[in-house]
């Protein structure tokens, strides 16, 4: 078999390779979505978490600050 | 009667730490399945009397319209158990299942068009298999937007369950259609035990690639589900360790 008859594949090479191609786009395009939305979610919760952090601290600060003040 | 392993069982806390010991082998035995199936598929099975080298589109036709099926099922049961004992896990492993059964069907959809045309001269025909497959990606285009339009996650997954219960009369209609209908579709290729239609070397590739596909998918649907359990339980104690365990480059 040369590689010319591999590609070809008697005469329906388009419709083969389409589709090998268009699966192999879909199983890639599953798993770089999957990833990016992990990356994106725990960036979130990260920003999400330092925010309640700060919340919590804040309060105090502020107790402090007035009190310099008077 | 001690009900304490389904209560495990149904823990996101306990999924999202065995599914971290189980997903490498999941996503490794699946693409090694996957390239031998490839490789028997494309240079090690004989051509069909047929229909020549284009029988070479099944080796990838077949596994993603069973996992389209399959992974329906799947869907549809966990909301089924969402629904009924209110799990959480449950629902958050039916959406999950929607985008990779949705992804599943349209390849089943393109493959088969792309092997249509060759083979019967047309890329669509309004005929049962084929329709009853659309219908399937409707049905998980409706799950998912259904799913998103309500604001409280909680009822979404209750309405977007009672669509994908009540969509799995599709499934036995996709299943049959080829037998209850005259349609162009051909029959059903390996459960015909008592007489196989396929060469041996056929059969193989046939098979690694459904099993390669079937946990390719779960991999995926694995992946997804710890997304769903991190981004619902974010007020746990223990999602906050991992997630800010992970900035300063722990991994928990």
């Amino acid at each position: 078999m040369t590689m010319h008859e591999f590609f070809d594949m008697g005469g329906y090479g388009f419709y083969v390779w389409s589709c090998y191609a268009a699966t192999a786009v879909v199983f890639i395009a599953l798993f770089v979505m999957v990833k990016s939305q992990r990356s994106r979610l725990v960036k979130q919760l990260q920003r999400q978490y330092r925010q309640e952090k700060r919340a919590t601290k804040e309060p105090e600060l502020k107790a402090s600050h007035n009190a310099a003040q008077v | 009667m001690n009900w304490q392993w389904f209560h495990r069982l149904s823990s996101p806390k306990w999924f999202y730490q065995i599914s971290e010991r189980w997903l490498p082998w999941v996503m490794g035995v699946s693409l090694v399945l996957m390239a031998a199936g490839i490789y028997q598929g494309l240079f090690n099975s004989v051509p069909d009397y047929q229909q020549g080298e284009s029988v070479r589109i099944m080796y990838l036709h077949v596994p993603t319209a069973f996992a389209s099926m399959m992974f329906y099922m799947v869907m549809a049961i966990a909301a089924a158990i969402g629904y009924i004992w209110r799990i959480k896990l449950a629902h958050m492993a039916a959406i999950s299942a929607a985008p990779v059964g949705a992804a599943m069907t349209f390849l089943a959809l393109f493959t088969g068009a792309f092997w249509g045309k060759p083979m019967w001269g047309t890329w669509w025909v309004w005929d049962a298999r084929l329709t009853s497959e659309l219908i399937l990606l409707f049905l998980y285009l409706g799950f998912i937007s259904l799913h998103q339009a309500f604001e409280d996650r909680e009822v979404g997954d209750r309405a977007a369950g009672v669509l994908a219960m009540v969509g799995v009369v599709n499934i036995p209609i996709i299943h049959f259609s080829v037998e209850w209908w005259n349609t162009l579709h051909q029959g059903a290729t390996i459960s015909k035990f008592e007489k196989p239609s396929l060469d041996p070397s056929m059969l193989i590739a046939l098979l690694l690639m459904i099993f390669a596909v079937i946990l390719f998918c779960s991999a995926i649907m694995m992946y997804r589900m710890r997304n769903e359990v991190l981004s619902r339980e974010n007020n746990k104690s223990w999602v906050k360790e991992v997630v800010l365990g992970k900035q300063i480059g722990k991994m928990k």
